[in-house]
């Protein structure tokens, strides 16, 4: 598995992973959902590779298996048993070949200019504030894509949950990177943005650091279900 | 056709003819669904409060409590087993398929374990349940449901299709009866009728139907049913109903299939469907060896197709001969042939671009008339089709 949520340290490698199963004739399948590069797990040596079809590719709702044809059909063929569940329609899968041809001739450099763009943006809007530490970091599983990491010092007078608190709760609603709030910091991800969206982050960042504290700008992130359980009230 | 994306991709133009099937891409899309798929796609939603408004129009067309839109009717099948199981304990769902000490048995007539494209009884299995089949696959009565229900028993799944045995069960209105006598749940697959209030107001706690078949909305599968049970269904999103899991795309698509519903000129599209009957009936009258009658659909949704009966001997060909040639060539019309033994296959005029009726009508003509004129009757044997159709799906993708 390919991902920023898995341990990054202490763990084999992939070609390590597939050596020591191809040696017992285990075939490996790799979990590579929000991964850019299309070609390196098969180079590795995967056997199957799974990628979303809704992450960085664009397209619609899928995921989309690659790999031995043997497998790839063993794959296929589950549609006529568990598979049928998770079936998808002709709009997504011509959707899908929609996207993965839009792949090749993606501008990507553009793409990378206009999320640096971006997070200059945000540095620059967040410079000098006590307490806000921002450094622009690269992606953690090496997809060509950096993200602005900000810590939150209790100088600021915010903690990094009240921080994304307030700014989720805004209009717009700014939904940052917190997975890690409890550890004091938070990402912002520029390459879900419209264009001017980058405008109205830095503004509102801005607005909330320039005003006074508001009584949950020191809030702590509190684990709880109990929205979930009322569920569709 | 223009700007036919068929094309593009260097694929045939299949006609219809056959119903609203999965394997053909189910329906045509109507145009306020297409119109919501195309604008949610670039936009980012609070999936969470979207699944509430979904929710709040599926009851609204239906009259249950609540709704859900998940990927399929079969996955809504399998979700809502789930629900029925783990109801709202989220470590449960998370659990599952191991079911732990939870109510774990699922009932269901043998008359209604089913192949839909995949069996109805692995879509209940895959939540973790263990199937209990009740009575026979030719017969069911009350008193085996109830014996088969026990203290273990977490639902019982009926199932309404042109699939099922469709003789001497159990009316769906004794089913509900004695498996809430018994406190048990009674989980409906509709997945293609049309009435969306019939099934819940007879008792049903929950009721799922395709989103892409009759309402003509994006490929998916629309629960209703009480608020605690739905809502034990949409909680599985955290467990296996992810991968399961219907986009921002599919759920505006039915949100706008359901209210274009609502003013669908259901009389106009019935009109329509009879024209195109009546161009069939006029070229296949007077031909030796065919008979076409108009039937009614077996499940009552409110929809007439045209039954074809061959006799090989006075029209030279089988009538599976006849659907196979019908479905070859560049402009393959596709038959509803799931009874093409007995020397039938029907004609569905409810997926028919306008003047397709006519193409139809004119392939028809075509294969008849090249059989009358053929100097031996065209039957290979039906079991020779069948191997080499068994076959032929292992060589996938080639």
């Amino acid at each position: 598995m390919v991902a920023h949520t898995t341990i990054a340290y202490g763990m084999l490698t992939l070609p390590e992973f597939v050596a020591t199963c191809h040696a017992k004739g285990v075939p490996v399948i790799v979990d590579a959902a929000s991964e850019y590069d299309f070609r390196r797990f098969i180079a590795e040596g995967a056997d199957l590779v799974v990628y979303s079809g809704h992450k960085f590719l664009g397209g619609p709702t899928s995921g989309i298996v690659a790999g031995s044809k043997a497998l790839v059909r063993a794959g296929y063929l589950q549609n006529r048993g568990l598979g049928r569940a998770m079936k998808v329609g002709k709009e997504t899968i011509a959707g899908v070949i929609a996207a993965l041809d839009a792949w090749e001739g993606r501008d990507h450099a553009g793409i990378r200019a206009t999320e640096q763009a971006a997070l200059c943006l945000w540095q620059n809007a967040l410079a000098g504030r006590s307490g806000i530490e921002a450094r622009i970091t690269p992606d953690p599983t090496n997809n060509p894509l950096d993200r602005l990491e900000i810590r939150v010092m209790p100088a600021s007078g915010f903690t990094a949950y009240g921080l994304t608190s307030i700014l989720s709760a805004g209009t717009p609603p700014i939904m940052v990177r917190g997975h890690q709030v409890e550890q004091g910091l938070f990402w912002l991800d520029p390459c879900n943005l419209h264009p001017g969206e980058a405008d109205i982050v830095a503004t509102r960042l801005g607005e909330i650091l320039d005003a006074p504290r508001p009584a949950q700008a020191m809030a702590v992130p509190a684990k709880s279900s109990a929205g979930l359980l009322k569920w569709p009230d | 056709m223009t700007n036919d994306i068929r094309q593009d991709l260097g694929l045939r133009q299949v006609i219809n003819v056959s119903g609203t099937m999965t394997a053909l891409g189910a329906s045509i899309v109507v145009p306020p669904a297409i119109d919501a798929v195309s604008r949610s796609l670039s936009q980012f939603f609070d999936m969470g409060a979207l699944h509430k408004q979904a929710s709040a129009v599926i009851a609204d067309q239906t009259g249950a409590e609540a709704g859900f839109v998940t990927a399929s009717c079969a996955a809504g099948i399998t979700l809502a087993v789930a629900g029925a199981m783990t109801g709202s304990d989220l470590l449960a769902i998370e659990r599952l398929p191991d079911t732990g000490a939870l109510k774990n048995e699922v009932v269901i007539l043998s008359g209604h374990m089913i192949g839909f494209g995949a069996p109805v009884e692995q879509m209940i299995a895959l939540s973790g349940a263990k199937i209990v089949p009740v009575g026979q696959a030719t017969a069911s009565s009350a008193y085996q449901l109830a014996g088969s229900i026990n203290e273990n028993t977490a639902a019982a799944v009926f199932v309404i299709s042109h699939h099922v045995v469709d003789y001497a069960q159990i009316p769906l209105k004794t089913f509900i009866a004695v498996c809430h006598e018994k406190g048990v749940p009674v989980i409906v697959d509709a997945a293609s009728e049309y009435d969306l209030t019939s099934v819940l107001a007879l008792g049903a706690d929950i009721v799922i139907w395709s989103g892409h078949k009759f309402l003509g909305g994006p490929t998916s599968g629309i629960v209703s049913g009480s608020k605690d049970m739905v809502r034990a269904t949409y909680l599985q999103n955290r467990g296996i109903g992810r991968g399961m899991k219907v986009g921002k795309e599919s759920i505006v698509g039915v949100m706008a299939a359901l209210t274009a519903w609502k003013t669908r000129d259901h009389a106009g599209i019935r009109a329509r469907e009879r024209a195109a009957l009546d161009v069939w009936t006029d070229a296949l009258a007077g031909r030796p060896g065919v008979t076409a009658t108009i039937v009614p659909d077996p499940t009552n949704n409110p929809l007439d197709r045209m039954k074809v009966q061959i006799d090989p001997q006075a029209a030279h060909i089988s009538a599976w001969d006849l659907a196979i040639r019908l479905a070859a060539g560049d402009r393959p019309v596709i038959v509803r042939d799931h009874e093409v033994e007995h020397g039938h296959f029907f004609l569905d005029p409810c997926n028919l671009h306008p003047g397709e009726e006519f193409t139809v009508a004119e392939r028809l003509t075509e294969e008849l008339d090249k059989a009358a004129l053929a100097n031996d009757v065209i039957e290979t044997p039906l079991e020779e089709i069948w191997l080499a159709r068994e076959a032929s799906i292992l060589k996938w993708p080639d």
